[in-house]
């Protein structure tokens, strides 16, 4: 059922990493991804792994959930890897033809390879782990600071959250609308682009208007209930540090400074 | 996960009929009229149009939906066009049918629904909620199907809006000869108009029987969560009262003329003496 | 002090064409004056178009009247200072149940009034714990509103209004969309939070049986209010309401059949129960007279 549709890939379990603060595992994500950036050494990357699986396991994010969000980058992982085995000079290995596989060339394509991929693990790790409201909440406290500069920040919050509402019933109505069109006759999927382009008018146009009517009513029922920006709100559950969320931020110091070590490891 | 949305519902629907479907939300009627113009396919058994199997290989299901003709709820939110007219000509023009032709249609079929000359160049967003209703339908007429099957398409309307399309659905049936198949959640509503009701529950077929029929099972449809309309209870209560109308009067009008017969068999009687 | 004062109000919906010039006026409301008491049940009937939903945006102060005052517990709509006031004292319940939940979480949704009152947090917890078990839906509080049926969304609305402890709750048409089960649902809600916590109802609607166990009943037309009386009142009217094509509940409707077709029967019969209870002696006096006459 399209109701059943989630933003985000939130998978729920009872795990310790599910109950941080989003805004810890925001800045646990930043370091970690930014970790990924600061070493070529091969104990770097075995230090990577190790707290990243470590991680894994303590999430209780069965492992495929984790590899689904890979399909998406399969292609850009295929042409970086290849770009940099065939193009990277270096000590020779092989060569067929024009194409010259060499030693950096592997090593580099590797450690790409490594590289990419920890990354969409450690990003899944928090969006499986943060429900997409939560990880909402924490976005707007963090980027609190950023109010002085103008940013409306709890407008933009506000947004992505009202967005994250009504995204699958969007998406129902959508399936309705074009279900209704193709009782009359409509038909989105024979033809060129061109004449595809022409029949989502009659999808696109009862869209737009159905979207601008629900907005407008909700701005209604908002105001009725006595909304008025972020001025002086309160929360029902405040974003609050707890103690796990101090040791967070310790192990991820922690791995970030051993990160930063190993390159001053000789290779 | 997979759920049954329908289970092993067999029916036939004569030409001609006016036929309600009933049933709680969630029972499967929308799923169900939806394989009836081949939106949905079956897991398994199959539907047939005119004897023909409408899920059969080379069987033109474009064809099949300018025949049967479904309105779903709501159906002024799938208006797009500038004007009424235009928006009304979509359905013909979708058939393949010249300008002129589809034109001709959707007049008629405004007329039909009693949308008046004037707002044919109006766009169909300015004009009012029981207008837009009536367009929307007349979309579905223009392709001139011989099965119209709406669903619910008095929702959200006032009582004024909601007898103006009930009464123009009687009309199309009486006059034109539309087979009608319409869901409801008011009982009231067809036990005025439809000469068969379909009940569904838990994905299944229930009933399939005239509405008097029907409501003599009142206890049985309270347990699906519907009800039977009130003069029925009516009924009831006077026939436990050992008062012995009859039973499976429906509408207002039959519990009058039932009514009165116990007050005048007394007239006659007293004439006659 | 009353809970709504109206005084001469007008309002009036203006279409402009592109370059601002006035197309059509169109009076929605016309010198409109009434008051509602505190701790009454109030429907407002009328078909599209007679000034119901107009009305009520001007209770809660979503719109405000061309001419004319509106007091809500003796605060002015017009009074930017009390708007909040107003806001949290006259809550609102719209039409369509998906259009008016704002947050993810049904809690989080109940929560939002309060929120916006910046109401301390402990206090918030209790108040939506409150109205949640008020309209009977603790047990969804962490659901997401997308898996909720319509009558259940309509009664996270009621208890989104309900945290903000309201004196007073105006419904616009909210079964409208509904099926029979949620509209009873709604309903039975509606009436306990009258008959228990004491709050004024106005509750706009186009289904005469929710009418009938209402304290009064209003029928507007044409911005206007053209009956205002008990609902026994407005429904031994059945010939005005045929007029301004409004429903009557079916039991009135036959028992004003059968009184014009000269059966003795009282005007404004509202329910199975009463009718029967006036018919059946009748019934039972023509037997017996023909009993009589046959011995």
């Amino acid at each position: 059922m399209l109701r059943d549709i989630t933003i985000g890939q939130y998978y729920p379990a009872p795990s310790p990493l599910h109950r941080l603060d989003p805004r810890t595992k925001l800045a646990g994500t930043m370091l970690y991804l930014l970790s990924l950036f600061m070493t070529d050494s091969l104990v770097g990357y075995g230090i990577a792994t190790v707290f990243l699986f470590t991680v894994i396991k303590i999430s209780r994010v069965p492992f495929r959930f984790m590899v689904r969000g890979l399909k998406a980058i399969m292609l850009l992982l295929a042409l970086s890897v290849s770009f940099n085995l065939f193009l990277t000079p270096g000590r020779e290995i092989f060569r067929i033809g024009f194409i010259c596989v060499t030693y950096e060339g592997l090593f580099t394509a590797l450690f790409m390879a490594v590289r990419l991929i920890y990354l969409v693990l450690g990003s899944s790790i928090m969006t499986l782990t943060t429900t997409p409201n939560a990880l909402t909440d924490g976005l707007e406290k963090s980027m609190g600071f950023m109010k002085r500069f103008g940013v409306p920040v709890h407008e933009i919050a506000m947004m992505m959250s009202i967005a994250l509402r009504f995204i699958p019933i969007l998406v129902e109505e959508t399936d309705k609308i074009m279900k209704a069109q193709t009782a009359r006759g409509a038909d989105f999927e024979s033809g060129g682009l061109i004449q595809k382009a022409k029949a989502m008018v009659p999808l696109l146009v009862p869209l737009f208007i159905s979207a601008f009517r629900r907005a407008l009513d909700l701005s209604m029922a908002m105001e009725a209930r006595c909304y008025h920006g972020g001025e002086g709100r309160t929360k029902m559950r405040p974003l609050r540090y707890g103690r796990n969320d101090v040791r967070a931020y310790m192990v991820v110091l922690l791995y970030f400074t051993a990160m930063l070590l190993t390159n001053l490891l000789p290779v | 996960m997979e759920s049954c949305a329908l289970k092993d519902v067999s029916f036939e629907i004569d030409d001609g009929m006016f036929v309600g479907l009933i049933g709680h939300t969630g029972s499967g009627k929308s799923t169900l009229i939806q394989h009836l113009n081949g939106l949905i396919r079956p897991t398994s058994g199959t539907v047939y149009f005119n004897g023909e199997d409408i899920f059969a290989p080379g069987y033109d299901l474009r064809a099949l939906r300018s025949k049967v003709g479904l309105v779903f709820q709501y159906p002024e939110y799938q208006l797009f066009e500038q004007d009424v007219l235009t928006d009304v000509k979509f359905g013909p023009k979708n058939m393949g049918l010249t300008d002129e032709e589809a034109e001709k249609r959707a007049r008629e079929a405004l007329g039909l629904v009693g949308v008046d000359e004037k707002l044919l160049k109006r766009s169909p967003f300015e004009i009012s909620g029981g207008q837009k209703r009536r367009v929307a339908i007349a979309g579905v007429l223009a392709m001139q199907p011989s099965l119209l099957i709406l669903d619910e398409p008095t929702a959200g309307l006032d009582p004024r809006g909601r007898d103006e399309i009930l009464e123009c659905l009687d009309r199309l049936h009486r006059e034109k000869g539309l087979t009608i198949l319409l869901v409801s959640h008011s009982m009231e509503d067809v036990a005025r108009y439809a000469d068969r009701l379909l009940v569904m529950d838990q994905s299944r077929l229930c009933f399939f029987d005239t509405p008097r029929e029907v409501f003599r099972h009142y206890k049985e449809l309270e347990r699906m969560g519907l009800s039977a309309p009130q003069i029925t209870y009516l009924a009831a209560e006077l026939r436990r009262e050992g008062i012995l109308v009859d039973e499976s009067m429906s509408t207002v009008e039959e519990a009058r003329t039932e009514i009165l017969k116990l007050f005048n068999d007394e007239d006659q009687d007293q004439n006659s003496i | 002090m009353n809970m709504i004062e109206a005084a001469h109000v007008f309002y009036e919906y203006v279409q402009k064409d592109e370059n601002d010039n006035i197309e059509e006026v169109n009076e929605a409301l016309s010198d409109l004056s009434l008051t509602i008491e505190k701790g009454s049940f109030v429907c407002v009937l009328g078909h599209n178009g007679s000034g119901k939903s107009t009305f009520a945006k001007l209770l809660n102060g979503l719109q405000l009247p061309k001419e004319g005052t509106i007091l809500i517990s003796g605060m002015d709509t017009r009074d930017d200072a009390s708007l909040l006031n107003i806001r949290r004292s006259c809550g609102m319940v719209f039409q369509n149940p998906d259009n008016q939940i704002i947050a993810n979480v049904v809690e989080e949704d109940v929560a939002f009034g309060p929120e916006n009152l910046g109401v301390p947090t402990d206090e918030i917890i209790r108040r939506v714990d409150e109205a949640l078990s008020k309209v009977g839906m603790e047990a969804y509080r962490l659901k997401s509103p997308n898996r909720l049926s319509g009558g259940q969304k309509q009664r996270v609305a009621i208890a989104g209004v309900m945290a903000m402890k309201p004196e007073c709750i105006v419904l616009d048409e909210p079964t409208a969309m509904l099926d029979p089960s949620g509209r009873r649902d709604v309903m039975r809600t509606v009436r306990e939070l009258n008959k228990r916590e004491g709050i004024t109802i106005v509750h706009i609607t186009h289904y005469m049986e929710e009418a009938v166990d209402a304290d009064r009943i209003i029928v507007m037309d044409d911005g206007k209010i053209v009956m205002d009386g008990a609902p026994r009142d407005i429904f031994s009217r059945v010939d005005e309401l045929k007029e301004l094509s409004l429903d009557v509940p079916q039991m009135t409707e036959l028992a004003y059949e059968l009184r014009k077709a000269g059966l003795p029967l009282p005007l404004g019969i509202l329910t199975r129960e009463e009718l029967l209870q006036h018919l059946l002696p009748l019934i039972r006096k023509a037997r017996k007279e023909r009993g009589g006459k046959d011995a």
